[in-house]
């Protein structure tokens, strides 16, 4: 029913079809391994694709060997396939990869291993040595990039409460060597704080995460420069609270799994928000232009007013310096989850169109995307026959196409 | 609570009027003018809202409630295999407000207290937590992923559930004592068919 619902509202809607980026069909990036493998895209910030000049390259965790693990896969952006994949961690548990481009076909990967953060590079023809990141524990690794230098956030636990560190990192050839480190915030905030993300604008280092500290789950932000990292603003609140009080709310509605990008001299933060509660998490997002006292503006709902029928998981966003800008999550309005995604135009979020995939399986979730300078989108995801059942990896390019 | 509990702070903002700054730990939460001629109302408003604010800072911190022994998702199933009992899964959030709800008006009840307790495998899932559990395919997920496979896309949420992860019943939104006692029935008498 759900679905002829959607086919209908589609058709009455003139906009529903137009798209920007023109997608390939997708290939495999791993196949369905067999029963009891199941693969993971769920970096923090929703990082696990990135482009190096001609390479694309995916890290994700499986547990094809018994433990879970985390695997690398590259393909030159004009090869039909993906190379195998080449095995990152050595530990016996890795978990939650996130993966940085740098220059020279060269990237950077960051997983966390027995509670800590661990990261290496991985170049064209080798991978470095592995350090280890975090100055105790760490969880949750989110990464950005200035030149040579690289930005990681993760969560830490200081006494009882999961704190929000950075780590700054400088990449020798292959080599990656500490520089400094410091927590977000001098005084240990008396509540959890999770899943960072983090991007770079201009000078500009913008780190976003989930924050118990009002008594509820709320999107924090602070801002430091690239000379001075360590110097972090007060945090400030993201997520607006519902416009009406509601028993249901409690002290506050939720909100998850923030991500970040750049587009131009911009920053957007996007999230799942539950303040419509009665239809689940929507994705909301906000934006940071370097104008207003205030880091982030009013909130903004990404998804069109027919994804309230449904639920909304997984957001990922990606920009570029020219200021193309587009968000992918999971949707299930059409029945099965499908990769769905909206961009931004002179009107507001445009209506949201769905990757088309043939071969796909009927549940697709967990995408990961980044875009080119040209606006050219690298995505992927997870497909699987059933809800429960055995999982692969899908890629799909999207050719951005001027209006 | 006492720890973390509410401060208010005067501070005089002009001849006539003050402000009193409603805190929890060093948060303002809240933030008043008051006229100062209004000396006996000011007191009466005063004592109104350090009673509103501790109200604000105590009761909305939805967990799980007190006095039921709840597992995480993945302990549950595996003792629910051994004990043969079924496993009722509470998906909450931190700070839900129907989840306090509930938490008081339904679960501090003694005759649910001791039905669930004794005829069940209890679980707790936070439908934001990120925290790592198994499920009977032996796939690794987070507790906010388990929403996902659950349909518990609002808070609170409880499913009754076989110890292979197959729903038996759910429940949506705030219960009261005689919903639960009664979804309590109704999947007795659901597992007592399917044994026949």
């Amino acid at each position: 029913m759900r679905t002829v619902l959607f086919a209908f509202l589609m058709l009455i809607n003139p906009f529903a079809s137009a798209q920007h980026w023109a997608f390939s069909p997708a290939i495999e990036v791993t196949k369905i391994a067999g029963p009891g493998v199941f693969h993971h895209l769920d970096s923090s910030g929703r990082r696990s694709i990135a482009v190096s000049e001609a390479t694309v390259a995916i890290a994700w965790e499986d547990n094809r060997s018994g433990n879970p693990a985390i695997y690398l896969a590259r393909k030159k952006l004009h090869a039909k396939q993906f190379e195998s994949e080449i095995k990152i961690n050595v530990s016996p548990e890795a978990y939650e990869p996130s993966i940085l481009a740098m220059d020279d076909n060269r990237f950077i990967v960051a997983w966390e291993s027995d509670s800590k953060i661990l990261a290496r590079a991985v170049t064209a023809t080798s991978m470095g040595p592995i350090i280890t990141v975090s100055k105790t524990d760490g969880v949750q690794v989110s990464l950005a990039r200035n030149r040579d230098k690289i930005y990681l956030v993760y969560s830490s636990m200081e006494k009882k409460y999961q704190q929000i560190w950075l780590q700054q990192l400088r990449l020798n050839g292959q080599k990656l060597e500490k520089i400094n480190s410091c927590p977000l915030e001098k005084t240990i905030a008396k509540d959890h704080q999770f899943y960072p993300s983090i991007t770079i604008t201009g000078n500009i280092l913008i780190s976003a995460w989930e924050d118990r500290r009002p008594g509820h789950t709320v999107i924090m932000a602070a801002k430091s420069t690239l000379g001075t990292p360590c110097s972090f603003s007060d945090p400030q609140q993201v997520s607006d609270p519902p416009r009406q009080r509601s028993a249901a709310y409690g002290k506050g509605h939720g909100v998850a799994r923030v991500t970040l990008a750049a587009f131009g001299k911009h920053v957007i933060a996007v999230w799942a928000d539950k303040r419509d509660f009665r239809e689940g998490y929507d994705i909301y997002s906000a934006r940071y232009t370097g104008q207003n006292k205030s880091m982030f503006g009013a909130n903004q709902k990404v998804q069109d007013s027919f994804g309230g029928i449904a639920q909304q998981w997984h957001a990922s966003v990606a920009g570029n310096r020219a200021g193309q800008l587009i968000v992918f999550w999971d949707d299930n309005r059409d029945g099965d989850a499908s990769i769905t995604y909206s961009r931004p135009g002179e009107k507001g979020w445009s209506d949201d169109s769905v990757v088309s995939d043939e071969n796909s399986l009927p549940h697709q979730t967990h995408p990961s995307v980044t875009l080119d300078e040209k606006g050219n989108a690298y995505l992927v995801w997870i497909d699987r026959k059933t809800k429960n059942g055995s999982t692969r990896l899908r890629y799909a390019e999207g050719k951005f196409m001027a209006e | 609570m006492v720890e973390n509990g509410p401060r208010i702070q005067k501070s005089l903002l002009s001849d006539s009027v003050f402000s009193i700054v409603i805190s929890s730990s060093n948060n303002p939460i809240t933030k008043y003018s008051v006229p100062e001629t209004m000396t006996s109302v000011k007191q009466l408003f005063l004592v109104c809202l350090y009673l509103f604010s501790v109200l604000l800072t105590s009761t909305v911190m939805a967990d799980k409630p007190a006095g039921y022994p709840f597992l995480s998702f993945d302990k549950a199933l595996q003792q629910s295999a051994v004990s043969s009992k079924p496993v009722f899964v509470y998906f909450g959030r931190y700070g839900c407000g129907y989840c306090d709800k509930t938490n008081k008006e339904a679960f501090s009840n003694e005759q649910v207290r001791k039905l669930y307790t004794s005829h069940y495998i209890l679980a707790y899932v936070d439908a934001e937590s990120g925290k790592r559990v198994r499920l009977p395919s032996g796939e690794r997920i987070t507790e906010r992923d388990i929403g996902t496979r659950y349909n518990a896309f609002v808070t609170p949420v409880f499913s009754f559930l076989t110890s292979d992860g197959k729903v038996i019943n759910r429940m949506i939104g705030v219960q009261r004592v005689v919903d639960l006692i009664k979804a309590h029935e109704t999947v007795q008498q659901k597992i007592q068919q399917a044994g026949k």
